[in-house]
């Protein structure tokens, strides 16, 4: 099953197991469903839970704040990730400050979700990874897709908690096929790491994580490009390296990358500048 | 009228006692505000309270008036000047100074100070447009819920220069979400002149996208209650959305010491003062006795707070 696919189940699972969940965005509804399809066939099926919204972006995010402080569980779509920005006074100064500067006195569990990143030719605004400008954002849950985290699971466990949360997903993820054990990683053994609470880190390796000399930590499509250059190290050079794939960026669980037996004082980090892909 | 149920922790000298007959009670609750506006700015003064605050004197009927329309299940959201707008809501002084004074026991233990307040049915934010469609998507699920509440929101007119509350309008209107937006235009954004400010007229910015206004250029209580009650009863009637414009004047600084105005033009409108305008209906007895009680009850809720 392709990414795009299995994030849409994703999300029709959330809205058939819990009456609280609206999805509002633009151009969402059915029979185009979302630039990139990813909610097709949910209109259709909760027409009154799936919004269409105009170009509004900052509405979008302020009005599924109201809807969260209410007790909804709102998950907003911006067409591109690179819309963010008309969402950033929103999610500083309100979806994530309410809970805390109210001293717990409500809460605003908005998940907003956004394609992100380059490599379709899109061009300077359509193209990046802003992510990066909301690590460290107080309160706030920045979670990447990738091929290897479970989108149901992810959902699942964004709706069991308060906590605000950018889902971002790669756009050159949507027409690939999501990866399980055997599956998507060609000979690699795929496990999962994490500290308690913490999403899982997947770890992916050709040999056992003890003779890997190097760890590499990459997220989103990255960690997808990341496996297929350590694919090609292990074959021709012999060298063999673990991928560790966080799905939560912000706060980040680092116990999988400093777990004694694996090399994570030599790690590197991969992602794509802003500009590089026009 | 009935006095509208208050929550029993709340001081009946500040209030009212049940049954206490409407002017009485209007007059009481805005020399309340007032009062505990004044007790702000003199505490600032005496260097107990720091940072900042915005005080509504001038414009305590446009709460008092409006308030006495609202139900338990509807929501009010506020802005940076919110005072007025939570005790003639819920009538906490005493949970509202501790907040501002930053004891562990005010309404959100201190943490959120004058402008960010959350209590049962109204919370407020120091970010203006952004608290719009917050309350907007407040009403959205009120709207979802089948629930007969109304969402409310002050808005300022310097809010208006804020692209963000276009975006909220158009979708509440398209919605019709059950949405009561309350406009205090004080003709003044902190020090600029509404003049320097907004093109064009206030009410077409509204009835544009066809959202139904009422509006009044008034300080007189009974003038904004008898407002209030045509737009709430037209919202709840037709479950949608409504403005309400009230035309009014700040007759404090912005925040602390900080007003530049034109000393003719704050002085004229003193007498426009709705304490003064409202307080002529009360024999002068009456007033007095007000006064006083409100006087001692804010002198104890301050006793109080200090001890903490």
């Amino acid at each position: 099953m392709i990414y795009s696919r299995a994030l849409g189940d994703a999300l029709r699972h959330a809205l058939e197991a819990d009456p609280r969940v609206v999805l509002l965005g633009e151009d969402i509804l059915d029979p185009y469903g979302g630039a990139f399809k990813v909610t097709r066939g949910l209109s259709t099926d909760f027409p009154t839970r799936v919004r269409a919204t105009p170009l509004s972006e900052a509405a979008i995010a302020g009005i599924s704040a109201g809807l969260a402080l209410a007790g909804f569980r709102p998950i907003a779509e911006i067409m591109f990730g690179d819309f963010l920005g008309l969402c950033f006074d929103q999610v500083v100064n309100h979806i994530t400050k309410y809970g805390p500067m109210y001293n717990g006195g409500a809460t605003c569990p908005v998940v907003i979700r956004t394609p992100s990143g380059g490599g379709r030719g899109y061009g300077p605004t359509h193209s990046q990874s802003l992510e990066k400008h909301f690590l460290g954002v107080p309160n706030l849950r920045v979670v990447a897709a990738s091929l290897w985290h479970d989108s149901a699971r992810l959902f699942e466990d964004f709706l069991a908690g308060d906590a605000p949360v950018l889902h971002i997903e790669h756009k050159l993820l949507y027409p690939l096929e999501v990866g399980t054990k055997g599956n998507g990683a060609g000979l690699a053994t795929i496990a999962e790491d994490g500290s308690d609470g913490a999403l899982p880190t997947v770890s992916i390796r050709l040999v056992p994580r003890e003779d890997c000399s190097l760890t590499v930590v990459a997220y989103g499509y990255q960690a997808e490009v990341a496996r297929r250059v350590l694919e090609r190290l292990a074959i021709e050079r012999e060298l063999f390296a673990e991928l560790l794939v966080p799905a939560q960026l912000s706060s980040i669980d680092w116990g999988p990358v400093e777990r004694p037996g694996g090399r994570g004082n030599r790690s590197r980090q991969a992602t794509r500048l802003p500009v590089s892909e026009p | 009228m009935a006095t509208p149920v208050l929550e029993p922790k709340v001081d009946e000298r500040l209030c009212g006692a049940f049954g206490e007959p409407r002017d009485a009670r209007f007059y009481r609750r805005m020399r309340f505000i007032r009062r505990f506006e004044e007790t702000l700015l003199a505490l600032f003064e005496e260097g107990v309270l720091n940072g900042t605050t915005h005080a509504c004197i001038g414009q305590e009927a446009d709460a008092v008036g409006l308030m006495e329309h609202l139900r338990e299940e509807d929501h009010l959201f506020s802005n940076h000047r919110c005072h007025g707008h939570f005790l003639a809501r819920t009538g906490d002084a005493f949970g509202l100074l501790a907040e501002i004074m930053g004891k562990p026991a005010g309404l959100c233990a201190g943490i959120g100070g004058s402008q960010h307040i959350c209590a049962p049915g109204f919370k407020s934010n120091g970010i203006q447009g952004g608290i719009v469609p917050a309350a907007a998507g407040i009403a959205m699920a009120e709207q979802l819920s089948g629930s007969d509440g109304l969402s409310v929101v002050f808005l300022g007119d310097g809010t208006l220069g804020e692209g963000l509350v276009y975006e909220t309008l158009n979708l509440t209107a398209l919605w019709r979400l059950p949405l009561l937006i309350v406009l205090e235009d004080n003709g003044w954004s902190q020090s600029t002149p509404r003049s320097l400010n907004l093109a064009g007229d206030v009410r077409g910015r509204f009835t544009a996208l066809g959202l139904p206004v009422v509006e009044v250029d008034t300080t007189d209580v009974l003038e904004i209650h008898a407002a209030a009650r045509e737009t709430v009863s037209d919202c709840r009637l037709r479950r949608g959305p409504g403005v309400l414009i009230i035309h009014t004047y700040r007759l404090c600084h912005h925040s602390k010491n900080d007003d530049n105005r034109p000393i003719a033009e704050v002085q004229a409108r003193w007498a426009h003062d709705p304490l003064v305008v409202h307080g002529a209906r009360l024999g002068p007895d009456e007033r007095a006795a007000i006064e006083r009680e409100v006087e001692e009850a804010l002198e104890d809720c301050l006793a109080r707070v200090r001890n903490l």
